[in-house]
């Protein structure tokens, strides 16, 4: 098996069969954030195959600031917002200064698969759906967010409530969330 | 109010969730990932050709056109010197009839000897004899060599010490200042002939010492004055002399002009085969309008490499004929591509095969040599190793039932019927037909431009390819790579000659070495298949290529 540093080098010369071990290095890893920012399989896999032919493009401008990993996930997250921007209509909802974390202390999703979350997160609304993994998965805070979207703060916070209520309605309704009791 | 970054334990539970979290794509993914690669590499492939042809295209056009003005200001020139030409001669003979007129009665001006002792009794004679003496010139052409310098040279000075005379040439322009002597000679001798009647009635001759003297190499003193040496009468005295000697110098810087270009078919003409009696007359010169530079007779060897076009410009001539066999075959009753052929034992679908091949790239490196067989004239030949390839595209493979193997279909593979094949179709995806050959070009060229470092050279001859092997290839990988040696089992001949036409702009970069930029087309001469398969190619390359040559002393 090669190394990271020597996939990479044959990936920027153009070596085939380096570029399919990278692809199949990464891909499985990368796939999983393109699911969360799509409907559907076919979507993802649209996504997935966009993204690595930019990685592929871009490889030789990796300066290796963030572990590659890191960046192919950021590659993978602009072209999803990309697929999405054009069906991507953000309601400009009531601004929401604060969202209460009831019950939060105790709140825990170790007993669902990550493929029962992913399925809950493709069933939001796109709008709900993008600033939710942006929000809670990927870390951005909503200042980051709305610039990114270009939509308000109030927008991607109320968004973020929406996506938030619809998750927690969506858990309750599996009951295995734990809010106190295992 | 809830800072923005502050996230609870709602979102920390969702972020972990998928820590590690991995999940395959399906299974084709990777293909079409690979296909779309593929697809942008040749995007970008294509543009690179397309900007290579309008490099070449641009540079032909260059070329032509820079050797249309080349020609243009060579034959202009010629026209514009023969035209001064002619205007100094008429200004001489203007300037001498009216020294004769002046001088009328003093002079007996129609009777005359030339040079060579020659009667001239009228102008008309002075043309046929002078047509005559450019006649001799040619035959006298060529340089002294450096014995006969020198022995002239000692002639000069031994006349130099009897005449006392003090010329003012260069001893490096000794050829030019033979020729320019010469010239002044032929203007002396018809002035001479004019005072004919108060002189001697001999004719004047150029006095040889009025070149190479090493004492006197000041060229900016053209103004150089003659003495006449009286040689019959010698009680002609020195003031009479010295008078006619001003009168000439002054009709002659009257026409001084004319002189220089009077005549210069007397250029080579050896003024050492004169008779002793001259006179001999100063008048300016020119070097420049006599140095003409001979080319040595050079040898160059080089390395070379191009890049370009390649397009296979096949056509079906016997589609017809074989379409017919094809639909008259059970087995197969609707294959598209006439160029193949099955066995019977062969199982094809009943679905159009479609194969075609398009235009592609050449690359070519080697080495190559030249001479210049004249002062215009080279012949140039060479060596190189050549890669040409056609794109093309086709929608059927072929699959070995015993190892599974599957294979292109192209036609250069010919008839299918060594092993039980089935033949199926596909989506139709990219192929590659790279040809690998030794090429061996001679031409000769034309240098139509040559002026400081920088030449211009048109040339066109033949090239002998000899084919190595081509190699089918699909540009996605799904296919086994097969290269098919030259030979029999091969439907192109192993040889194959080529037309060649091209330019060449060569610049001297140092002493011996010279870069050259080199634009060429090529075109088979013939077919490059062989007679017995159902298509005819002719390739056609636009080439565009670059050297560096070495000169040999």
């Amino acid at each position: 098996m090669l190394s990271e540093k020597e996939l990479v080098e044959g990936c920027i010369k153009g070596n085939r069969n380096a570029q399919r071990d990278f692809y199949e290095y990464y891909s499985k890893k990368v796939f999983i954030t393109c699911l969360r920012y799509s409907k559907c399989q076919d979507e993802a896999e649209d996504i997935l195959q966009e993204c690595f032919i930019k990685v592929f493009k871009n490889l030789k401008n990796f300066r290796g600031d963030s572990k590659l990993e890191t960046w192919i996930k950021r590659i993978a997250i602009n072209t999803a917002l990309n697929y999405q921007r054009s069906k991507l209509y953000l309601f400009p909802m009531v601004d929401v200064e604060h969202v209460k974390n009831e019950f939060e202390e105790d709140f825990t999703l170790s007993n669902y698969h990550f493929k029962e979350l992913l399925k809950m997160i493709q069933e939001l609304p796109s709008g709900c759906q993008v600033i939710f993994n942006l929000y809670a998965i990927e870390g951005y805070n909503h200042k980051e967010i709305s610039e990114m979207l270009g939509v308000s703060v109030g927008t991607s916070k109320s968004q973020y409530a929406r996506a938030k209520s619809l998750l927690k309605e969506m858990l309750g309704e599996e009951q295995k969330v734990s809010y106190g009791r295992v | 109010m809830e800072e923005f970054n502050d996230k609870g334990k709602f979102e920390k539970e969702w972020s972990e969730a998928f820590e590690g979290a991995e999940l395959g794509p399906s299974q084709g993914l990777w293909d079409k990932i690979e296909s779309s690669l593929a697809q942008e590499e040749s995007v970008v492939y294509k543009k690179r050709v397309v900007y290579y042809k309008w490099i070449a295209a641009a540079s032909v056009i260059f070329a032509l056109f820079a050797g249309g003005v080349a020609l243009f200001q060579i034959n202009n020139n010629n026209g514009v010197e023969q035209i001064a030409r002619q205007q100094n001669t008429k200004e001489a003979d203007q300037s001498v009839t009216e020294l004769n007129e002046s001088q009328e009665g003093q002079f007996s001006p129609q009777v005359t000897e030339d040079i060579r002792g020659r009667r001239v009794e009228t102008k008309q004679d002075q043309t046929l004899l002078a047509a005559e003496d450019a006649e001799k010139s040619n035959s006298l052409t060529q340089i002294p060599n450096e014995t006969q310098i020198e022995e002239q040279n000692t002639e000069k000075e031994k006349d130099t010490n009897r005449n006392g005379v003090v010329a003012p040439f260069d001893a490096d322009n000794n050829r030019n200042a033979i020729a320019d002597a010469t010239s002044i000679t032929h203007a002396n001798s018809a002035v001479n002939e004019s005072s004919n009647g108060s002189l001697t009635g001999k004719t004047s001759d150029i006095d040889k010492s009025s070149e190479n003297n090493g004492s006197q190499t000041d060229l900016a003193a053209y103004d150089a004055i003659a003495l006449v040496e009286e040689k019959d009468d010698q009680n002609r005295k020195a003031s009479e002399t010295n008078a006619l000697s001003t009168g000439v110098k002054e009709s002659y810087n009257n026409s001084i002009a004319a002189v220089g270009l009077l005549d210069n078919r007397y250029e080579a003409l050896n003024p050492y085969e004169l008779e002793d009696d001259v006179y001999m007359v100063g008048v300016p010169i020119y070097p420049a309008i006599f140095t003409v530079e001979r080319s040595p007779r050079q040898l160059w060897a080089g390395l070379n490499m191009a890049t370009g076009s390649f397009n296979p410009n096949i056509n079906d001539v016997g589609a017809t004929a074989a379409a017919a066999e094809f639909n008259a075959s059970p087995v197969v009753s609707n294959l598209a591509d006439p160029r193949m052929s099955f066995s019977e034992n062969t199982d094809v679908e009943e679905q159009a095969v479609n194969s075609t091949e398009r235009s592609g790239s050449s690359y070519a490196f080697g080495l190559n040599f030249g001479k210049q067989i004249s002062s215009k004239w080279v012949l140039k030949g060479g060596v190189q190793y050549a890669l040409q390839q056609a794109e093309g595209s086709s929608n059927a493979f072929a699959q070995n039932q015993v190892t599974n193997e599957r294979t292109i279909i192209h036609p250069s593979k010919g008839t299918l019927k060594n092993a039980r094949v089935s033949i199926n179709t596909t989506d139709s995806y990219d192929l590659e037909n790279t040809f690998e050959f030794v090429s061996i070009p001679l031409q000769a060229g034309y240098m139509v431009f040559e002026k400081n470092n920088l030449g211009l050279v048109v040339s066109s001859g033949v090239s002998t390819d000899i084919l190595l092997q081509n190699t089918i290839a699909d540009t996605e990988g799904q296919f086994v790579d097969e290269s098919i040696r030259a030979g029999t089992d091969s439907p192109y001949k192993q040889f194959n000659f080529n037309g060649l036409v091209g330019t060449e702009i060569v610049y001297r970069l140092k002493k011996n070495y010279v870069f050259s930029f080199e634009p060429s087309y090529r075109i088979s001469l013939n077919s490059f298949t062989k007679s017995d398969t159902d298509f005819i190619s002719r390739p056609r390359t636009l080439q565009f290529g670059f050297g560096l040559k070495y000169i040999f002393d």
